[in-house]
């Protein structure tokens, strides 16, 4: 059996990926990665390629014969099954979606279980790239929406602020808001589960437990920094006017929300840090006073 | 690295790639040219109806602001007559429905608008003497209540609930076709339900614009 070096192999796989998804990459720069929702996708995509780049000691020269090929090409075949069919119904998730499943198993293929598991946080961070379809985005936003007003409201009433809400839209003194999907959505949910996650994966923190619990934590943190940026608007609105306001939005309300949230996840992760030494040693000492 | 791994898989990426893209291609010639100039072709006064520069009207573009995406074209007016009663019209066109870019239905912009929705129910509309099975809401935001009649076409039919929709697109998707899409959508503040205001307004509107651009706004129907 003929064996070529790795890189070659490498770069021809590589090429033959961006070949195969050119015409995917194309339909999202030209439509949804324009949109403000789903603006983070180029982001996403970049993350991960850096990811993969820095860890290419673990499939670039490393025994390349090591992988389960039959797993890995059936993991592969999957992909393109995939790929086809949203390629062919329209569905942009499932071709996108495809795509981690497709590098997924071409990593499974040629690389060692060890350094496969090293490579799947980069490829799976690749899932954040996939559109939410928008039936279950409507689903999702209005409940979430109508939440995030409604705790704005009873936040500045108990403040004594001059504040009514109908549905979705807040009157504070002269002026009405509108909090829009944006302000909202689960887009912003989504993103900011793809930033605490990668944050976990830079810190390393090694402990099973904390992970996972940040990863859930992320959901209320990031509603409770959706709050943080529609009651910081409503209050620009209040003080300085309805044009400082919107000005506002455009210019710092994204920066806010993740500025916060991302000071909660910091805040969250440091006090389970604490927590969880704390509890240990006092494990430690209980362990030795009964010795 | 086997090349006969590396070869294969290669050869796998073709095949799915060829094999879609042959697909593709007869989607996009599928997708309807045909698209008429809506602002162009609405007269802005019509029997004894004119139109109102002033009051904006409901947008439908604005669930998730992808406004210059969906559709291409977006019209919203205001028309009023000599009693004094109003009619706010909205059309929203998308020349392809692709996923996540379909027409949003009045049940998911309006209550993004702060409306709540007391009732929605089928209503029989009538177009140059022929019904239409359209749908209309009552809607309420405050001391406001809004009527809302619409109907959305996809392709060459009309429908009247999102299930319709998909599943229309997804049955033309699977033949081939990218069809395109259509919102219309009239309302009325504080009408009663049951009122002929909507009728009558439709009535003289549909005479006075072309039979293209009717069959443009309600297929079939001529």
């Amino acid at each position: 059996m003929k064996t070529i070096r790795p890189q070659v192999g490498w770069t021809l796989l590589f090429l033959g990926i961006l070949f195969l998804f050119h015409p995917t990459l194309i339909l999202l720069y030209e439509s949804t990665w324009r949109t403000e929702e789903q603006g983070h996708g180029p982001i996403v995509l970049v993350i991960s390629i850096f990811l993969l780049w820095q860890k290419r000691a673990f499939f670039l020269n490393a025994h390349t014969n090591s992988g389960n090929h039959i797993s890995g090409l059936t993991i592969l075949v999957t992909g393109l099954i995939f790929l086809f069919v949203g390629r062919t119904l329209n569905i942009i998730s499932i071709e996108v979606g495809s795509l981690v499943i497709v590098v997924l198993g071409i990593f499974r293929t040629f690389t060692s279980k060890k350094s496969f598991n090293k490579l799947l946080f980069p490829v799976c961070f690749l899932f954040f790239m996939i559109p939410l379809p928008g039936s279950l985005v409507d689903a999702i936003t209005m409940p979430m929406k109508i939440a995030v007003s409604s705790v704005v409201e009873s936040f500045l009433y108990v403040l004594e602020y001059p504040i009514a809400r109908t549905g979705v839209i807040l009157q504070i003194g002269y002026y009405q808001l509108l909090v829009a999907d944006a302000c909202a959505g689960l887009h912003t949910v989504f993103t900011l589960e793809a930033m605490g996650l990668l944050y976990l994966h830079l810190i390393k923190r090694d402990s099973f437990f904390r992970n996972v619990t940040l990863a859930i934590l992320i959901i209320p943190i990031s509603f409770l920094a959706n709050v943080v940026r529609v009651l910081i608007l409503v209050l620009v609105t209040f003080y300085y006017g309805d044009e400082v306001g919107q000005g506002f939005i455009h210019d710092f309300a994204g920066l806010v929300l993740f500025g916060t949230a991302l000071m909660f996840i910091i805040i969250v992760d440091s006090s389970l840090h604490f927590f969880s030494t704390k509890i240990s040693s006092f494990q430690k000492r209980y362990n030795n006073e009964i010795k | 690295m086997k090349s006969s791994n590396v070869i294969l898989i290669l050869f796998m990426f073709c095949v799915v790639f060829f094999a879609s893209e042959l697909l593709q291609t007869k989607l996009l010639t599928n997708a309807n040219v045909v698209n008429i100039n809506l602002e162009a072709k609405l007269p802005k006064a019509f029997d004894e109806w004119k139109l109102d520069e002033r009051i904006p009207v409901i947008d439908a573009s604005q669930v998730g602001g992808l406004e210059n995406l969906i559709y291409s074209q977006i019209v919203s007016r205001t028309y009023y007559n000599k009693d004094n009663k109003r009619v706010m019209l909205s059309i929203a066109y998308g020349p392809m429905q692709r996923d996540n870019m379909q027409v949003h239905f009045p049940d998911v912009c309006y209550p993004a608008q702060g409306f709540e929705i007391l009732k929605g129910y089928e209503y029989q509309l009538y177009i140059h003497g022929q019904s239409l099975n359209a749908k209309q809401l009552v809607t309420k935001r405050g001391m406001r209540n809004e009527l809302v009649t619409y109907w959305v076409k996809v392709g060459d039919r009309v429908v009247n609930s999102r299930f319709q929709q998909k599943l229309y697109l997804v049955r033309d998707g699977l033949v081939g076709k990218n069809p395109d899409g259509l919102l219309f959508r009239i309302s009325t503040v504080n009408e009663t339900e049951g009122s002929q205001l909507q009728q009558e307004f439709i009535n003289e509107l549909f005479d006075s614009i072309s039979e293209q651009t009717i069959e443009f706004l309600v297929p079939g129907v001529i």
